[in-house]
Formats: structure tokens, C-alpha cells, sequence
């Protein structure tokens, strides 16, 4: 009777904390030793009776939805024999499905390359195939030839993927010309303590209504961008978002420079120039916020500009550049870096459709481009189209800042082949460097400089133990010959060699 | 004679075998459906947790390494994972003894037959749970935001000097989601209350009204007695549920500020689906969706033999 008794509640435990076990488990993708060829078998034909095929695109471009709507109608309008079937998710759902999809072999026709996913990664594990045979000569010279690179767009002599729009840096500082008139600003600030200043007085006469800064603090990831940014303006020599980089050989998170630049957010903490709600609020939210008149600055990218255009018409904004500490010259912030997007599903049924929708989304005659363009969404990869429809004001102003203050870095993509193992190699260290600035801005760190030592010592062995399992070079993270001050050209990689 | 009576106890036997067989077998029958669908829906996942967590696999990728335990001896060092692991616990603690009491106060309450109204007052405190989580979090971070209508409010009406940044405080952000998780799920388990509370005889109430008892003497030394072994079932699922807490939280917090609402649920999904650099971790977050289950179970069986042996010493 006891045993019964304890097998039934062993049974009730087990079922309980199994259930809780399950959240752990994703839909099956198989052992892990299946490619999309084996599957490809049981990949559906979308044809319908009619002979109308279902191209199937999948991706997480909601900075252009309205204008990708648009682009359908016109592209189904002149294709009577396709119907599009899109679907967008956000960055984490689409990593969720699009393996699933592909392992079942329902991977859809188009679809982009994963945040964290190199395309040689991708390549290998059979996602893609090339593109040349599909498009036009004329197609792929109509791209700015900065918009390729080996290991993002092409492998070899194969086109896999196209990119959706130029590089551009994410990260310059919106501000409220109204807010800060009011507040009795007349500068525009460039300096720690001009930009502390000037968020004080803000702050002060916005009492309790209206702050000096507002951001997304909830998304670590733009916490990350920020810090990066500001250390780089300090003059840090520091790897773009995602990317690794050594400085005298190891991660470079507690430079002298990084120290400043989260100085300089502790000191606007501590000045209480933060909107209190930034630590609970997404990118999106602090954009609405500031649009709304909550705060005087604000520190994204360019997609706001078309957001704002449209929902905010009489918002009286501009575009500045990322402080630096006082004294502090000739510092510039990671350029943009080329990263891959779109390419054809190696199963798809229909590769040639496939490339008729990818010519037709950089064609002017559909209008994809040209509505981004002159709405400030991005900077077109065809350059005719960026000279033709770039009139937007604000995007003009952000684009100049931006080219004017940032340089190329070195990527180590580019430099070494192993790169690509290294990345699918590499874990995450945490606390990360976005999760520290989260802490400083919610009070909950104090002491950041010694959470930046800890980040700095264990990314720096966790590197290294990547480049030795990959068999790459630790060295190979650290380019002796890279000046911050200037872009980091072709010959400066020559040189190493 | 003995024959005679051996055959008839067979028979007698066989019958009675017949008879058990067909219980079982309409048994069987009936739970087939809930036994497929939790071996399709959780056992098999579970299975390939297991599997994953002996693995060093990104989820993405094909390549997958057998690591043995290694995940499991990597999670004992992992501070934010134990992070999430006691904040998963305090939000249990919080939550469950809450839950329990309120949602058993409002069964009580509008299972009175007298009150007018009671249907509307149900469905309104209803309407919560089928609300989608995500759209509860996006407008309570609002609600609860420094210039929202809570915080305006305590500070007209005096009761606070400062408003509070309810989610973006370290030491309130956790109870505040306790408060809109128990907000959000206290309808469902107000309804199995009701479903005990009207399981309680009529009988019982009136015999008790003639003895002279009051309304809450009725309540903790009659219906409460009987409507305990439910109470135990309910205590349960609440339990489990609170555990698995994960999209309330997700929408609200992302498990922050710096960490300080990450339960295990967020913690597995953030090593599982995301990552800073390189990929994502899905055969450690298995692991930790693995010892986690493992740990409950340990816990569950630890606590139910102390209670054994409390009410021994009771005895």
C-alpha cells in the first residue's frame, strides 16, 4: 500500500516537473545529422490548379512593412502566375522556425540568413544556393560594388545572397530642437559634459514630465550598441555589435575607453537625466517616447526617420553626433557593416520565381527601393536610386554624420578563413557588456568597473578557447595595424598576409 | 461435488476477469487521447531534451557534439543560471499562498446563491485569464510606467512622495509581476474553488445555520475541512503553473532589470534562441530545462516526506 502510494506520487512529481522539463525542448530538428536534402523529399509542390505557384518569403523587416506590402501588390499584379505568401516574425521567432521549417523541408523560397549565422555556416548546412544562374548580369552591376563582400554575399565565384540596404552606423543621437529651446540649450552638445549639461537643464525644466535622454533599456542588444559607440568616440578601439576584436590581445571591455563611456552613463544616472521608464521599455517604446516630447535625446538608428516622418509630421528633430569625453578629438564610431539577407532556399521549387521577386525588389519600376529611399527607412544599395530619391532632410543629415564620424573596422571574417568556425564556435559571456549598461541604468550595478574586468577576463579566455577548438589562430583577433582614426582598407589586410 | 464447485468458482473467475478487462479496456479507451497527446506533445520533446543536453549544440547547425555531462557540470558555475533558479522558487512562494486566498475568497463570495449578479461578477473576474498575456504586459508597462495612472494616483492622493518605477526597481519588479500574474490567473483557479465549494452539500450549510454558526465559522470549520483535498489539488497546479511562469514576465521585463526577474523559463529560452555572439546554446538550455524538472521532483519528494513525518509526529 506504501509503495503503491509512493509510485503514485513519484508518478504525479515526474509528470509535474516533466512538464516543466518540456518548456526546455524546442519542436524536434532531428539529431542534428539531417541536411534540408534529405528532407527535400517531402517538400510540398505550392502549385495550384490554375497553375499559380505560392512563393513563400519569410523575414523580419518590419522597418518596411508598409512599403513590402505595397511592393507585393505591384509585383502580383505583374505576375499573375505568382502568388506571394509573406510572412514576418521578429528576429527571435524567426530563428525558432526557420529551422524547424528547414529541417522538415518546408523551408520557404526566400528567406534571410539568421542573426548569428555565418552565410558559409548556412551554405554548409545546405539553406542556400546560388543565384547566378537565376539573375541577370545587368541585375548584379546595378548594386553599389561595396554592397558584396566575400563570406556575406558571395563564396567564391557563387552569389547567395543580396543585402537590403547599405551598412550604415546604428547608433547617432536624435534630439528635440523644441525641448531643448525650451530648456535653454542653444548648443548642440559634443562633449560628456555639454551633453550632461544639457540634460540636467532638461531634466530640471521638465520636472518630473520631460528627461534629457530616453532609449530602449529593456533590449540589451541596443545597450550594447550604445556602449560600443560611445567607447569608439572616446577613441576605443572596439569591434562593431556581434563582433570580435582583440586591442593588445584581449576583449577590450575594460579599456580605458569603455570605463569612460559607462562612466558616462552612470553620470547621467546618478543626474537623474534618464527617463525612468528606459529600463522598461523596448526600442520601439522610447521612439514613440520621444516623439512624444518625453525626452530630449534619443540614441538609434536611421529607421526612425521614416517612422516619424509618417507618424509624426511636426516633430522638430536633428541629427548629432555621438559625444565624446571632454579634450577628446578626432575619434570616430564603427562604420556600418555589410551583413547578408536574403537568399533562394536550396529545395525550392521554384528558383527562378524566387529571383524574379529578388530583381523586382531592387527594380525602380516596383518602387521598393524608391518609397524607402525617400521615406529615410535606408540607404538603397543601387546607387541611382539613393542620388534620384534621397530628399528626406533628416536621412540626409544622419547620413552625412554618420559618414563623416565613423571609419571602417577590420573583420575577421575577412581576414581568416576559420572566422566562420570561430563564430559557430564562440559562446555568448555573461553578464554581457548590454546587460551591464542595463544594471547602471536600473541602479542595480554600482561597481561597473569591476563587472567590466570580469567581462573582460572571461571573454578574453572564452576567445581564446574558441580559436584554439576551431584551430585558428588567437592572434589573428588582433590587427597590430589598424588605426581608428581611418577606414581599414583592403591593403591594411595585405599587409598582414 | 468439488468438481461441480471448482468449475463454477472458473467460471466465476472468468467472468469477473471478463468484467475488469472490459472496465480497463473502456478505461484505456478514454484516456488514449490525453496519453497520445501528452507522449506526442511532452513526452517526445522531453526525450529530446535529454538528448540535446548531452550535446554541445547550437540548434541551428548540424553540428552537434556528444559532450556527456559536461552542460550539466557547466550550469553548477553558471551564476545566473542559479539566479534564475531562486528567482523561479520566489516567485512560487510569493505567488501560491496569494493566489490560493484570493481566487478562494471570490469562489466563496459569488458562490453565495443569494447574491445578485454573481454570473456578471464571475465572467468579469474571468476575462483576465483570457486575455492574452502579451497584451496584459504591453499596457501594465504603461499602467505601471513612472508618469502612468498608478503612479499619478499614490502620488495625488498623497500615499507615495515620488512615483516608483514599479518594473524598473531590482527589489520591485518581481513582486509587481506577482501582483499582475495573480490579477491575470486568478479566475481560472476561482473556478475550480467553485467547482469544490459546489461539490459542498446544501445539507452541510444548513445544518450548520441551525447550530447557530455564522458565515465564517461555516466557512474555516465546515466547508473549508471539506473542500481541503481540493484545495491540495489546486495548491498543486498552481505550483506547476507559477514555475513555468514565462510570458508575462518575457513581455514585462525580459527577465530585467540586470537579471533581477529572470526565471528559468526566460533564462532557457534567452540561451536557447538568442545570443550576443556566435549561437545560441541549445543543448545547454536543455540541460537547464532538465535539472530544473530534475530539482522539483527532488524537492517534491523531500517536502511530502517531511509532511509525513510532521503528521506522525502530530499523531
Amino acid at each position: 500500500m506504501k509503495l503503491k502510494r509512493l509510485g503514485t506520487l513519484l508518478l504525479t512529481a515526474i509528470i509535474a516537473a516533466t512538464t516543466l522539463a518540456g518548456c526546455g525542448a524546442m519542436p524536434s530538428t532531428g539529431n542534428g545529422n539531417e541536411t534540408g536534402e534529405n528532407a527535400s523529399v517531402i517538400a510540398a509542390t505550392e502549385e495550384n490548379t490554375d497553375g499559380q505557384i505560392t512563393l513563400r518569403v519569410v523575414d523580419w523587416s518590419d522597418g518596411s512593412a508598409t512599403q513590402r506590402e505595397e511592393f507585393h501588390k505591384k509585383f502580383e499584379e505583374a505576375h499573375p502566375d505568382i502568388k506571394i505568401e509573406y510572412t514576418m516574425l521578429t528576429v527571435d521567432q524567426f530563428k525558432n522556425t526557420i529551422v524547424t521549417m528547414i529541417k522538415s523541408g518546408e523551408g520557404p523560397d526566400l528567406f534571410p540568413i539568421p542573426v548569428g549565422l555565418t552565410l558559409n555556416t548556412a551554405v554548409e548546412e545546405g539553406w542556400f544556393q546560388p543565384i547566378n544562374d537565376y539573375v541577370t548580369d545587368e541585375f548584379r552591376n546595378k548594386f553599389d560594388p561595396e554592397a558584396f563582400a566575400e563570406g556575406v554575399t558571395d563564396i567564391g565565384d557563387e552569389w547567395y545572397t543580396v543585402t537590403e540596404q547599405m551598412p550604415i552606423i546604428q547608433c547617432l543621437f536624435f534630439y528635440n530642437k523644441d525641448i531643448l529651446n525650451q530648456a535653454g540649450v542653444t548648443e548642440v552638445p559634443t562633449t560628456y559634459s555639454e551633453f550632461r549639461e544639457a540634460c540636467k537643464k532638461v531634466t530640471e525644466m521638465g520636472n518630473g514630465n520631460v528627461y534629457g535622454l530616453i532609449d530602449g533599456g529593456k533590449q540589451m542588444n541596443r545597450m550594447d550598441v550604445m556602449a560600443r559607440s560611445l567607447a569608439a568616440a572616446a577613441g576605443g578601439k572596439v569591434a562593431a555589435t556581434q563582433k570580435v576584436l582583440t586591442d593588445n590581445g584581449v576583449a577590450p571591455y575594460d579599456s580605458k575607453e569603455m570605463n569612460d563611456a559607462l562612466g558616462f552613463i552612470k553620470g547621467l544616472v546618478d543626474d537623474g537625466s534618464i527617463h525612468p521608464d528606459t529600463i522598461n521599455i523596448s526600442a520601439p517604446e522610447a521612439r514613440e517616447l520621444f516623439a512624444q516630447g518625453q525626452a530630449a535625446f534619443l540614441c538609434q538608428g536611421m529607421w526612425c526617420v521614416s517612422q516619424w516622418d509618417a507618424n509624426y509630421p511636426d516633430l522638430n528633430y536633428g541629427v548629432m553626433a555621438v559625444p565624446v569625453p571632454d579634450g577628446v578629438t578626432n575619434t570616430y564610431v564603427q562604420a556600418g557593416e555589410l551583413s547578408p539577407w536574403m537568399g533562394i532556399y536550396k529545395q525550392s521549387k521554384h528558383p527562378k520565381e524566387a529571383a524574379e521577386y529578388l530583381m523586382a525588389l531592387y527594380d525602380e519600376q516596383y518602387g521598393y527601393q524608391q518609397s524607402n529611399v525617400e521615406s529615410g527607412s535606408f540607404v538603397s544599395c543601387i546607387p541611382e536610386i539613393n542620388e534620384k530619391y534621397m530628399t528626406n532632410e533628416h536621412m540626409k543629415q544622419y547620413y552625412t554624420i554618420a559618414e563623416e564620424t565613423s571609419r571602417v573596422v577590420p573583420t575577421l571574417v575577412k581576414r581568416d578563413e576559420k572566422a566562420n568556425d570561430f563564430y559557430a564556435e564562440v559562446k555568448d559571456v555573461q553578464p554581457s557588456l548590454g546587460a551591464i549598461v542595463q544594471g547602471i541604468i536600473s541602479q542595480s550595478i554600482t561597481d561597473y568597473d569591476s563587472a567590466l574586468k570580469t567581462l573582460a577576463n572571461d571573454t578574453t579566455t572564452e576567445w581564446k578557447r574558441a580559436s584554439e577548438a576551431v584551430g585558428m589562430d588567437y592572434s589573428s583577433l588582433e590587427f597590430p595595424n589598424w588605426d581608428a582614426t581611418k577606414d581599414y582598407t583592403d591593403a591594411d589586410y595585405e599587409t598582414l598576409k | 461435488m468439488t468438481k461441480t464447485k471448482y468449475a463454477v468458482d472458473a467460471a466465476t473467475r472468468r467472468i469477473r476477469f471478463k468484467r475488469k478487462l472490459k472496465l480497463n479496456l473502456w478505461c484505456w479507451m478514454f484516456m488514449s487521447l490525453a496519453v497520445g497527446f501528452y507522449i506526442l506533445f511532452q513526452g517526445y520533446p522531453i526525450i529530446c531534451s535529454i538528448q540535446y543536453s548531452l550535446l554541445d549544440w547550437s540548434g541551428m547547425t548540424s553540428n552537434a557534439t556528444f559532450i556527456g555531462l559536461q552542460n550539466y557540470k557547466e550550469l553548477m558555475h553558471d551564476e545566473l543560471f542559479w539566479n534564475a533558479f531562486i528567482n523561479s522558487f520566489k516567485y512560487m512562494v510569493m505567488i501560491v499562498p496569494l493566489e490560493l486566498a484570493v481566487s478562494l475568497f471570490l469562489a466563496y463570495l459569488l458562490n453565495d446563491e443569494k447574491m445578485k449578479g454573481r454570473g456578471l461578477y464571475r465572467t468579469m473576474y474571468f476575462v483576465p485569464v483570457v486575455t492574452t498575456a502579451s497584451v496584459v504586459g504591453i499596457i501594465m508597462i504603461f499602467i505601471l510606467g513612472v508618469q502612468g495612472p498608478v503612479n499619478h494616483l499614490l502620488v495625488t492622493l498623497h500615499i507615495l512622495k515620488n512615483p516608483i518605477n514599479f518594473l524598473g526597481n531590482a527589489k520591485y519588479a518581481l513582486p509587481t509581476l506577482v501582483i499582475i500574474s495573480l490579477w491575470k490567473d486568478c479566475g481560472t483557479y476561482m473556478i475550480y474553488w467553485l467547482a469544490g465549494l459546489q461539490g459542498v452539500s446544501k445539507d452541510v450549510y444548513e445544518a450548520a445555520t441551525i447550530d447557530g454558526a455564522n458565515r465564517r465559522q461555516t466557512f474555516f470549520h465546515i466547508v473549508l475541512p471539506l473542500i481541503a483535498p481540493t484545495g491540495g489539488i489546486i495548491a498543486i497546479l498552481c505550483a506547476i503553473n507559477s514555475l513555468k511562469v514565462f510570458d508575462i514576465v518575457k513581455t514585462m521585463t525580459e527577465g530585467g532589470p540586470y537579471y533581477a526577474t529572470d526565471v528559468i523559463a526566460t533564462y532557457v529560452y534567452r540561451t536557447a534562441f538568442s545570443s550576443e555572439i556566435g549561437m545560441p546554446r541549445l543543448g545547454y538550455a536543455s540541460a537547464a530545462a532538465l535539472f530544473f524538472g530534475g530539482a522539483v521532483i527532488i524537492i517534491g519528494i523531500l517536502l511530502n516526506a517531511m509532511k509525513d513525518r510532521l503528521q506522525k509526529n502530530v499523531q
